[in-house]
Order: structure tokens, then sequence, then C-alpha cells
């Protein structure tokens, strides 16, 4: 009988342990490293994991980096179910600096020491997108200036447009765009302009960007106060109509192409927005499109660095290995790992100083001088920015799929951000 | 009170060895369905009054989430889309699935009506994950399958789920697929449990099959059809695997359902205060409509 | 066969809309296993080409496994509806056999409040303060945790309940007669008289459990501890979509439902007739 009982409780032990096993792994001291920019996948995941263990390792020998890349759509929901958990949160991970140090409130800034320094090095022109409330949060993953021109060169060149003179207007974006555009029975098979519209409505907000600017138009006021007056005037209508035109009224763009990087890559659209990064996409993924990069074209105005989203490296605020992860910090955002990466992914460097060198050359290093030289547009650092984008991304959305004007589909979106710059004062 | 303790506790009798025994049975049981039901409708109720910011701080702002809910033009269109889905779908799976099961019925050879009632089942079995995923494949606009069937056959392929007018009525069909077994076998077994005598008398008095089936075959199945009725307006009231895999609500939140968006709201914008006041009113919406569904049956069955 | 011979052109009409509608049924199944043979270049082609051009390609099999931990989502799928299938079938019916055979004070308002109450309550509606619980109990990542909500199932009780009343008490009593304890008689009587129900129960419970797809997703974030459905859902890119994987991997995700309801179909069917409710 004594034994049977033994049994029942062994097995019974083991059941527990297995039921109760937490996933990480336990005995180690492990960073985890989240980074969603699936772009880059594999690669930035290798070359941290690389120079971590032959490198970092000697410093913090009892340490080890556990890399893991989640996919983009998910991970909003990730984010928010991990940091609420604490247990098995990452360590060090990638987002939008105003968000997860003003709307969640799990980024820690950074030690003074690097306050200084990362004053001193980073490109000037990005260094605000890293900052909440005037302190450095985080490190870029890349020297991110939005988006420029891309357009593919045979496709220019079969529809007699000539590859030496890009549009500069949006105006002439439509007149050229229309000359490659070809249809068949679903619709355009090739489109004149790629656009963004699936996906999180976030990134789709992100692309209409440069339209705004261009129109003269904003988001939301300079205080982060109200969007009514701002996201419903004239400028930002007639920049959403203009949007929609593309696909509805004109048809050189279409919903239907597939994402614009998978079109432009198969050689399915002769132009598209993109930002620098995918300069070094292209060369991997698709050596064969003859391609060439333009500065982002003007209307009312040059729309500039265009962007919500600068993705950065963070630290988490109650790491219990916080000191390390910093020292971590330190270590890869030096001026040999930033152009090593740089190297790797095809994107700019985050110094100054390697920024200058590796610009050269580039096939955007006429469009990034145009950007550099020109003033920046609007940048937007309400805490809520990712609901916020969230809701006017789907705003774009009604438009390009013509279930609403321009002009209803931004009143109807107006308030609703209205409300959400208000939680702002909440929290404080 | 006291006594009546010790005395089931430690009671010599019949009585109460049994009465112990049988709580002790059930104690397991009802101490997890307390947990996970009973325990959780004072937190949903006490979440739903607070509104929640960061990660650590949540405010008691009263019914302003319920009413900033109403106020809401992304929770209408959700509501909407559900209940524009379940319009489509339920008639749609009840009349598939008690035309399946008729025909089904009509085969008299055993081995036969097993092999098709088994390859009717079969997505139904499967989970409603793979079937978005099959499904978003068929429907791939460019190279999908039914859009070069569509062009061989000379109908205007269609972009289905990249469509906001068509992608609910694209989900309807995934939905159908996945749910037409579920219908056919409770018809079939209550097809198989109506007396032949019935069919025979008719027959001798000179009922012609359509009549039959009006008068006989119908009220019959009333208690199935009812059964199936409820389940499906259940089922397609929450739906939201489909939309979630297949469309993540798109496009232009034209497939956004009601469980889909409260996920949303909970899970990706950390609002589980917002989230927990729509959950009261699905659940509302769900006890409504099953009370009345129940009253209706009753009736239609008592005549 | 000699039977459908004889039968007339409505017969073959039935005949006729019983194979139509089941080919119509079964060829999505039969189009994704098609196209987890295809390389992905076959699918991008100008024309549709319906067969693969090689019934041996079984690349994309591979590629599942390397691009993600698909044996560990198996293990983990495994683990989890084990356990959801053991526990519904001890608990359950240990709570079934207490409230069909024995008399205790306010049994029906216990079992009306208790089981079937929770049996109408869709998981969806409470799912936000459940996901808080189990978390704030360091729950979440965890096998416990996955199997949460769904780990004795009130349907199970509900069933267990209807077929063990119709088990003559006389066994049950004369057993007690002759000397055996309670748990004795559970195990030694009821149990196995009630295996038909038992056999019921545990496919029905496989086949929610493998399915289960809104808890893990929001329970689970950690990569090594997803199970099979829910690792099945991130097949589905943001860049672009690989279908000849999706189509391979929803294949896999499928076979474990095959197998069981190739050979266990009789239990399938009784169990989805007595009702459709998840629990």
């Amino acid at each position: 009988m004594g034994k049977k009982i033994r049994q029942v409780l062994m097995v019974f032990s083991l059941v527990l342990l297995i039921v109760s096993y937490p996933g990480g792994v336990l005995a180690e001291k492990v960073i985890n490293y989240w980074n969603f920019v699936s772009e880059y996948e594999a690669a930035y995941k290798d070359y941290y994991t690389k120079v971590f263990s032959e490198e970092f390792q000697k410093l913090h020998p009892d340490f080890r980096l556990n890399a893991v890349t989640i996919p983009y759509e998910g991970s909003d929901a990730k984010y928010i179910a991990a940091f609420s958990a604490r247990i098995n949160a990452p360590d060090m991970f990638v987002g939008k600096v105003p968000y997860f140090a003003g709307g969640l409130g799990v980024a820690d800034p950074a030690p003074a020491d690097l306050q200084r320094i990362w004053g001193e090095v980073m490109v000037e022109k990005i260094q605000d997108f890293v900052k909440y409330e005037g302190k450095f949060y985080g490190w870029p993953l890349e020297t991110d200036l939005g988006m420029t021109l891309f357009y593919n060169v045979d496709i220019f060149k079969q529809a007699g447009l000539d590859p030496e003179n890009p549009p500069t207007t949006l105006t002439e974006l439509l007149e050229y765009a229309k000359k490659p555009t070809k249809y068949g029975p679903t619709g355009v098979t090739q489109a004149g302009f790629a656009l963004r519209y699936s996906g999180n409505p976030r990134g789709i907000a992100d692309k209409w960007l440069p339209f705004l600017h261009a129109f003269g138009g904003r988001l939301y006021g300079p205080q982060g106060k109200k969007a009514s007056g701002y996201l419903d005037a004239p400028a930002a209508i007639e920049s959403l109509q203009f949007y929609g035109d593309l696909v509805n009224k004109y048809k050189v763009s279409s919903v239907t192409i597939g994402k614009p990087m998978d079109a432009f890559s198969r050689g399915r659209a002769a132009m598209l927005y993109r930002e620098s990064w995918v300069v070094g996409w292209l060369d991997q993924n698709a050596p064969d499109i003859n391609y060439r990069v333009a500065p982002l074209c003007k209307q009312e105005r040059y729309p500039g660095i265009s962007l919500l989203f600068t993705q950065s490296n963070m630290v988490y605020k109650f790491s219990p290995y916080k000191d390390v992860v910093w020292d971590w910090m330190r270590f890869i955002t030096s001026k040999k790992h930033d152009v090593n990466i740089a190297k790797i992914l095809g994107t700019l460097p985050v110094f100054a100083e390697n920024f200058k060198k590796m610009m050269r050359g580039r096939p955007d290093e006429e469009a990034v001088k145009v950007i550099l030289e020109n003033p920046s547009s609007p940048y937007y650092e309400d805490p809520f920015i990712n609901e916020i984008a969230f809701r006017i991304g789907e705003a774009v959305l009604e438009v390009l799929f013509n279930k609403k004007t321009a002009e209803e589909a931004l009143k109807d979106a107006a308030p609703d951000v209205d409300a959400l710059l208000a939680r702002k004062e909440l929290i404080k | 009170m006291k006594e009546k303790v010790k005395k089931l506790i430690l009671g010599k009798s019949l009585r109460e060895k049994q009465l112990r025994t049988a709580y002790l049975f059930i104690a397991p049981c009802i101490a997890y369905f307390f947990l996970i039901f009973i325990a959780q409708i004072p937190h949903i109720l006490y979440l739903s009054f607070h509104a929640f910011f960061g990660l650590d701080f949540s405010k008691y702002v009263g019914l302003s989430q319920f009413i900033g809910i109403l106020r809401e033009k992304l929770f209408w269109t959700s509501m909407w889309n559900t209940l524009y889905f379940s319009c489509l779908s339920i008639p749609s799976v009840l009349g598939l699935s008690l035309g399946i099961a008729l025909l089904l019925h009509y085969i008299k050879t055993r081995i036969i009506k097993d092999f098709f009632k088994a390859l009717y089942f079969l997505p139904t079995v499967c989970s409603l994950v793979a079937a978005a995923l099959i499904w978003s494949w068929i429907y791939e606009p460019n190279i999908g399958l039914l859009n070069n069937l569509f062009l061989k056959i000379g109908l205007l392929p269609q972009t289905w789920l990249h469509n906001p007018y068509l992608v609910i009525p694209s989900l309807v069909i995934m939905n159908v697929w996945v749910r037409l077994g579920l219908g056919m076998i409770i018809f079939v077994a209550g097809l198989e449990s109506i007396p032949m005598v019935y069919y025979e008398a008719a027959r001798i008095d000179g009922a012609n099959r359509l009549r039959q089936f009006l008068h006989i075959t119908l009220p019959l199945l009333n208690p199935q059809i009812m059964l199936v009725l409820i389940l499906e307006t259940i089922f397609t009231l929450q739906i939201f695997d489909l939309p979630y895999v297949a469309t993540e609500g798109g496009p232009a939140n034209a497939s956004r359902t009601i469980v889909l968006h409260l996920y949303q709201t909970a899970f990706k914008w950390n609002r589980p205060g917002k989230a927990s006041a729509i959950s009261l009113y699905l659940f509302a919406m769900i006890l409504i409509l099953t009370v009345v569904q129940w009253k209706i049956s009753r009736k239609r069955v008592m005549y | 066969m000699r039977q459908l011979i004889k039968y007339s052109s409505l017969n073959t009409l039935v005949i006729v809309l019983v194979v139509g509608g089941a080919l119509v049924v079964f060829f999505p199944f039969f189009w994704m296993v098609l196209t987890s043979l295809k390389h992905s270049y076959e699918i991008y082609r100008k024309t549709l080409t319906f067969w693969p051009d090689s019934f041996f390609y079984f690349n994309n099999y591979a590629e599942v496994f390397r691009s993600q931990p698909f044996a560990r989502f198996f293990l983990n799928s495994l683990i989890v509806t084990g356990g959801c299938v053991g526990a519904s079938l001890f608990f359950s019916s240990l709570g079934g056999y207490a409230f069909a055979k024995f008399d205790f004070p306010a049994k029906e308002i216990i079992f009306f409040g208790f089981v079937l109450s929770v049996l109408m309550v869709p998981i969806q509606a409470l799912i936000v303060p459940l996901y808080r619980m189990f978390n704030s109990l360091g729950l979440s990542n965890t096998y416990l945790g996955i199997m949460g909500p769904s780990l004795i199932s009130a349907f199970g009780v509900f069933l267990m309940r209807q077929f063990i009343e119709t088990i003559p008490t006389d066994y049950i009593d004369a057993a007690r007669i002759d000397g055996l304890s309670e748990f004795g008689i559970f195990f030694k009587i009821v149990l196995p008289l009630a295996k038909p129900a038992l056999a019921t129960l545990a496919v029905i419970k496989f086949f929610w459990t493998w399915n289960e797809f809104m808890w893990p997703l929001v329970i689970i974030h950690e990569e090594a501890m997803k199970t099979v459905t829910l690792g099945l859902s991130y097949f589905s890119g943001v860049w672009h979509i690989e279908y000849t994987l999706v189509c391979t991997a929803s294949f896999l995700s499928v076979i474990p439902i095959l197998i069981i309801f190739i050979f266990l179909q009789k239990y399938v069917v009784k169990g989805m007739t007595m009702t459709g409710i998840k629990g």
C-alpha cells in the first residue's frame, strides 16, 4: 500500500512540475530581447546574438541573450500581455519611445552618461524621436528619415517616362502613375503607384503622412490638445481625397494588387513610398529590380521627414538585470557596431560620423540630402500615438475602400482622436 | 448549525456517510466552476467601472465607459457586422444542413450513408484557424483557385476578402462550410427518430412528398431546428477566429466583429475596463436572444 | 450495391446531389494537400496548374519545422490536450456520479447554478477577468494556464450525469453491501459501466482543446509554449504570405484530428449530437 501511495505522489508531483513549467529557462540569467521589425528578422537577431556571446559575455559571463522576433501584427497585444504579466517580459525591446515611456510607462530613461553621449553622437535630426519629455529613452535601430520615392527604371522606360526626371510634385506623380498602369479582369495588374491598404491601420496612417504634410496639413495641433481643426481641416481633407482618388478615381493604384513591397519587388508596381531600409531589403530579396530613389513629392510644401514610428531599442524599467542591460546598450551602441549593423541591413547608421560616410554612393543619397536640407515636418509624440494612428488609419482605409468621402471619414475621426489626446491628462 | 456540520463530518450513519461522499465528489468541480465563472462576475463588474492607464494605474469612472461605448462608431460597426454575419449565416446553415440531412436520410444503405455523413462532418472537427487559412488561399484575388475558376466559366473575378462589401459574405461561406456538419448530424438523428408509421399513414391518405414534409417532417423536427438555431446564434454572435485570422477585421473594419473588437480593446489597446463593459453588452445580447428563441420554441413545440 | 441500381430517377438525383455536395465540401482539404506539395513558384504561374509538378516534393514539410518550432508546438498541444482530457474525465465523472446517484440538499439548485449556467456562458464574454486572474496568479505561459478555463468540462458533468443515471442503482447498492469503499464503487463499478460516455467525452474534449484559439492567444506569449493552433495562425505573415507553407502547416495541424475522427467517429458523432455547446 505504501508503495502505491508513493507512486501516486510521484506521478502527481511530476504532473505538477510539467503543468507549471513557465516556458523560459530559469537556471541561467537570460536577457530577453524583443524585436518586431520583421523586415530585418534574422540579420538583427544573429548579429546581436553573435556580439553578445563573442564579446559581451567576456564582461558578464553568466548572462545569455535570447533575441526573439515577434510578428508585427500581434506585437501590440504581445507587449501588453508580457509587461502586465511581469514575468517573461523582455528586458530590452523595440518600439516607439513616447508610447512605452509615457503611455505604458515601462521604458527606463537612459542613465546620465548616455544622455550626454547620445546627444553628442546621434544624427541630430532624429534625436527628438527617441526622447520623451526631454530625456533620451532609446537608441534608434537606424537613422530613419521617413520615406522616399522608389521607382522602377525598367517600367518607367517601357511606359515612355524619363527615369532621369522623376516626379517632383504630387500632381506630377499622378500624371506619371497613369502611364505604366495596366489593367486585367480583376482590375489593376500593374500599378503606377503602390500604396498600403492592409495590415495594421497604424502603418496605413503612417503611409498617408507624406501626402498630408505635402498638402500642408497635420494630424493634430502643436500642443497635442486637439485634432479637431487640424485633422478635419481643408488641407487634410484635400490630401486624403487625393490619396483615395489614386485608387478610386484615377485607378493608378489598387487595393487588390497585394502588399506594396511584394508588388514592387515582383515588378508589378512602378512607384512606391518607402523608408531607406528598403534599399537593403531590395538588394537581398529582389536584386533584379532596377530601381532608383528620388525625394518625396511636394505639393503646397515639401513633406520632409514624415514618419510616425521611429523604432528604437529601450530597456524595461522593472527588469531584474537593468544595469547589465544598460551595459549591453552601451556596448551595442558603439561606433563599430553601428557601422556593422548598417552594413548588414543596408540601413543608415545612427552615429552622425558614420552616417556622413555611409550615405555616399547609396541609391538614395540625393533623396536623403534633400530631406536633411529641408525643415522637418510635424512630429507626433503623444503617449497614446499607437491608438491615435490606429484610428486615423481606419479613416484612411474607409476612403481607400470607397466607404466614405475624405471629408466624412476625417470629420468622424477627429472627435475620437480628441478623446484619445485627452487621455494623457488623466495619467498625470 | 455547528452541530450539523460536526455531524456531517464525524457522523457514522449511512446517510451522513453518503452526504459526505457526495460533497467530496462534487467539491472539485464546484470549486473550479466557482473560480472560473461565479467569481468572475463581480470581477468583471469591478473592471467595467474602472478605467486603466499604463500598466498599474486605474481610476473609478462610474458608468462613463458604458455610455462612452454607445457613442463610439466602432462599437456599432462591429455590432452591425456581427448581426449581418449572423443573419446570413444562420439561415444558410439551417437550410443547407437540413437539405443534406434529408438527402442522406433518403439513402438506405447504411455504409454509404455513414460514409457521406463522415465526409460532410469533416470540416466541423477542424480548427477554425485552419479553415480560415485554407479559405484565404482559395479566395486569393490574383492566384487563388476561386478567381481562376470564375475566369474559366466566364464570370467576373472578385476580390473577396479584400472587398468591404464582399468580406462578410465570404466569411459566411467559410463559416457555413465549417458548421454544416453539426446541423446535419443533429437533423439526421432527428429524422431517424421519426417513426415510419406516420409516413405510411400519410401515404394511405394520399399525401404527396411535399405535404408529408410540411405536415410530418417539419413539425416533428421542431426541437432539432430550435437546437440548431440556438447553437448557431450563440456561435455566430461570438465569431472571432475566422475574422481574426483571415482579415483581422479589415478591410476598413468591414469584418470587425464584436468579439474581435472586445479582444483588441482589451489586449491591443490595454483597456480592460472598457472591454469588460463591451463583454457585458455582449453577454446581455446573447442572453436575451437565447431566452427569446427558447420561449418561441416552447410555444411552437406545444401545438 | 444491388439495391442502388434498382432506384428510379429521383434516386439518381439524390445520389448526384449528395456526391456533388460531398465533393464541394471535401475539396478545400484536397486543395490544401495539393498545395502543400507544390513549390512556391508553381502557385505564382500565369495559368493555374492544378496538380503539383511532383507528388514527392516534401520541402514544405521540412520548411514548416525549420521556420517555427512546430514539433514543440505539437508537444505543447499534446500536453495541454492530454491534461484537459484527463482532468475532465476524472472530475466530471466524479461530479456527474454524485449528481446522478446521491441525494443531498439543494442538489438541483447546485446543478443548475454551477454546471448548467457554466455550460451556457461563452468563455469569450469572461475572457478579460479570466485573463487578469490567471495572469496575477503567475500562470500565463504555463501549461496549467493554457488549460485554464477548459480544464474541467461542465459539459462533461452534464453528460456523465445523464449517462450514469441510466446505470441501475442496484449494482451500486450491492457493491456497498459487499463492503466496497465509495471510491472503490466509483472506480470498479461506475467507471467501467460508463465507458461509452467516457469515450465520447474524451473525444469531444480532445477536439475542443486542440482547436481552442482565443484563450491560448491571450495567455501565451512565449514562443516555446505555443500550441499548434496558435502557432498555425502565425503563418499568415505581414510582408508576404507563403501559401504553400500555410497549407502544409494547416494540414499537419489537422492530422491528429483526422486520425481520431476516422477511428472514433461514432463517439464524435454521438457527442456532437448531444450538444454543440463548447465547455
